[in-house]
């Protein structure tokens, strides 16, 4: 058999209790579906059989299986089908129907300070979480499209593909990890062993997108002596100045000055 | 805000007064002997892990010494049993170790942390150091501490010690270049690795120079790698930066934050080399040392110079351990007329009593100013002033021991 793989193909291959509805989106690693996981809304990646990235999506299946959080993506299950004789991994993740928050930005509409620090205090709760494991977890690609919303208005960290454990120190990845623009000057720098503050980084970036629409680096990707070139206490004046300052620290070029307590200083900005 | 660091006289520092805590060395003691340790406010016993690359064929004494603690995990040592006679058990340690000391880090992290934290809450620590082994390459961004200090916290953790948990950073400065210090850059590196990692209360910090030195001889490097490690670790908010062998220069750290000093009356408790542990070294002479000045004059020759020109009131520093030596010279005569103070060999026991006792002065008084970086830059620019007056009157080499005021000024005024 020749062609583009349909939606029947597919689900003719599935384990019982596995329904793939309709296509959503294709990344890096695969196709993503929409469908249902033993009754539950569920969204359904298939990973390229091509990917040579096979033992990371294991470890990552095998985190995201063992976490609990509730701003980070639930993993359903992880299985291997067969599609047109390769062997093709299945990750089925809980549907988030809310989108992702890139599709939330939109030029001219600033969000409120209040949901700047809902996003802040999900995806900060997140990342203490993973570092706080003991594979010392570094998301290593956190950035809008990366955050996603669901019903319950709680926003949740998904695409564990680049993440890194301490232990995997050993693996290497095909090109450079993370998204530029995105990425702390220490990843871009190809630092090995990140800490959390390099997700805080990024976190940073993201916030200051989402809150005025612009990049602080004009879209490039910082380095260790990169100037901020926007100025967000001007961007967004109606903000508690400790809110503009605390992700101004995020951005700070060196990981140690970068803020330790994030969900502490959070819980004393007023929104 | 002062530590003194103890070697093998494990009574030092017991006639003077209100010390606020002690740093023991193993590298300088067989095990069974801090049995024996006195009791301080504050004690910390540095586990010394990073000399575990130390060479048994020039270090014989020191690699005997560090192999009676189970964290260097030496294969067929054995401690001290009831009863046994002491020099016939050091005997058979030097004979042993020569054979199984390896020069390697420790393979079994978890049991290596583990025991070097329950040896030091068995000996009324109030504070425990995690072992790390020495950071000796950039290239790998300390990824081999990274992971000792994870695998300390859970042994750490597991015991279920109350104690401050300090971190380890020791340092060869081998490993410190003029790009060490650039935002993101090898300490900074360092830096976010042990303050990523909650529940550590503080970080001890070592620097192992590269050639043994004497007194004040630190390079540039060395002691701007300290500034830089005692602020950017005080930014973090950890509460105990401890600074060790820095010798006196650790005084300037805590106008960056550090909150504690540890030096001892030794040069080898002063500063620390990998070579420094290497057989040789003659008898000493007593040297006087002056806070004012930050010199230190040997105490016939070069004070006799001193007095000649009339400059003694600039440099005297009076202890109880100086009083002797000071009476002596306000009465006209020399050290000579002073036993404890006379230009003999070996006769250096009043003299490092004072040296203790007058960098604890200092310390006690920073401690009592309210604007510790100004007391630091007055006693800085002072001391600079004097020995640039006293080396216009005798000569500018003189004496041989001089802090490089003018460098840790400059240095200061950078950070």
């Amino acid at each position: 058999m020749s062609g583009p793989v349909t939606v029947q193909e597919i689900q003719a291959t599935l384990p019982t209790g596995i329904v793939i509805h309709s296509y959503i989106k294709h990344g890096g690693q695969g196709s993503v579906f929409s469908g249902e996981y033993h009754g539950q809304q569920s969204a359904i990646k298939l990973v390229n059989p091509a990917s040579t990235e096979t033992k990371r999506i294991q470890r990552e299946a095998e985190f995201l299986k063992k976490t609990n959080h509730p701003n980070i993506v639930k993993l359903f299950d992880h299985c291997e089908i067969t599609l047109r004789t390769q062997p093709v991994q299945l990750l089925a993740y809980e549907f988030l129907d809310k989108g992702d928050l890139s599709s939330h930005i939109a030029p001219g509409t600033l969000p409120s300070s209040a949901s700047v620090i809902k996003i802040a205090t999900c995806i900060g709760s997140a990342i203490n979480t993973l570092w706080l494991s003991p594979e010392r977890v570094v998301h290593r690609d956190i950035k809008p499209e990366n955050i996603m919303l669901n019903s319950a208005g709680e926003y949740l960290l998904v695409d564990f593909g680049f993440a890194k454990h301490i232990d995997l120190s050993d693996m290497t990845i095909a090109g450079s990890p993370g998204t530029r623009g995105y990425s702390s000057p220490e990843q871009a720098a190809g630092r090995k062993n990140l800490t959390l503050k390099s997700d805080i980084f990024s976190l940073g970036v993201t916030l200051f997108v989402y809150a005025t629409g612009l990049h602080p680096y004009n879209g490039a990707q910082p380095l260790a002596n990169s100037a901020i070139e926007q100025n967000i206490f001007a961007l967004r004046p109606d903000f508690d100045p400790k809110l503009s300052q605390l992700i101004i620290s995020m951005l700070n070029p060196s990981p140690s000055d970068r803020p330790t307590d994030l969900l502490t200083q959070l819980s004393q900005i007023k929104a | 805000m002062f530590l003194l660091n103890i070697g093998y006289d494990l009574s030092s520092g017991a006639d003077i007064n209100n010390i606020e805590g002690a740093v023991v060395l193993p590298s300088k003691n067989y095990s069974y002997r801090l049995a024996d340790l006195r009791e301080f406010p504050k004690l910390f016993i540095d586990p010394q892990l990073y000399l575990s690359s130390l060479s048994v064929e020039n270090c014989l004494t020191p690699c005997a010494h560090l192999a009676t603690y189970s964290w260097f995990q030496v294969p067929d040592i054995e401690q001290l049993q009831e009863g046994e006679n002491k020099p016939e058990y050091q005997k058979k340690i030097k004979e042993i170790v020569p054979k199984k000391w390896t020069a390697r880090i420790p393979i079994d992290i978890l049991a290596s942390c583990t025991s070097a934290i329950e040896f030091q809450n068995a000996h009324k620590c109030s504070h425990i150091i995690l072992p790390s082994p020495l950071i000796t390459m950039r290239e790998d961004e300390a990824a081999v501490q990274a992971q000792w200090l994870d695998t300390g916290l859970n042994a750490y953790q597991a015991l279920d010690i109350s104690k401050p948990v300090l971190a380890s950073v020791a340092l060869d400065e081998a490993v410190l270049s003029s790009t060490s210090y650039v935002p993101g850059g090898f300490l900074d590196t360092i830096v976010d690795q042990v303050s990523s990692r909650p529940g550590i209360s503080g970080v001890y910090i070592v620097i192992c120079q590269t050639h043994r030195r004497g007194p004040y001889q630190s390079s540039e490097n060395v002691n701007r790698a300290y500034l830089y490690l005692a602020k950017k670790f005080a930014n973090t908010g950890l509460e105990n930066i401890i600074v060790n062998f820095a010798d006196v220069f650790g005084i300037t750290c805590i106008s960056q934050g550090a909150t504690l000093v540890a030096i001892g009356s030794g040069q080898s408790e002063r500063n620390i080399s990998l070579k420094s542990f290497e057989d040789g070294g003659g008898a000493a002479i007593p040297h006087f040392f002056s806070r004012h000045s930050i010199c230190e004059y040997q105490s016939e020759s070069d004070l006799k110079q001193i007095i000649k020109q009339s400059l003694w009131r600039r440099i005297e520093d009076q202890t109880e351990f100086s009083r002797p030596l000071v009476e002596a010279i306000r009465a006209g005569r020399d050290a000579s007329t002073v036993p404890t103070w006379a230009e003999g060999k070996s006769n250096t026991a009043q003299a490092k009593k004072h040296f203790v006792k007058s960098v604890q002065n200092i310390l006690h008084d920073l401690q009592n100013d309210g604007d510790r970086n100004a007391f630091i830059m007055n006693w800085l620019e002072d001391a600079e002033m004097i020995q640039t007056y006293i080396a216009s009157k005798v000569d500018k080499h003189f004496p041989e021991r001089a802090a490089p005021v003018s460098r840790w000024l400059s240095l200061l005024n950078d950070q």
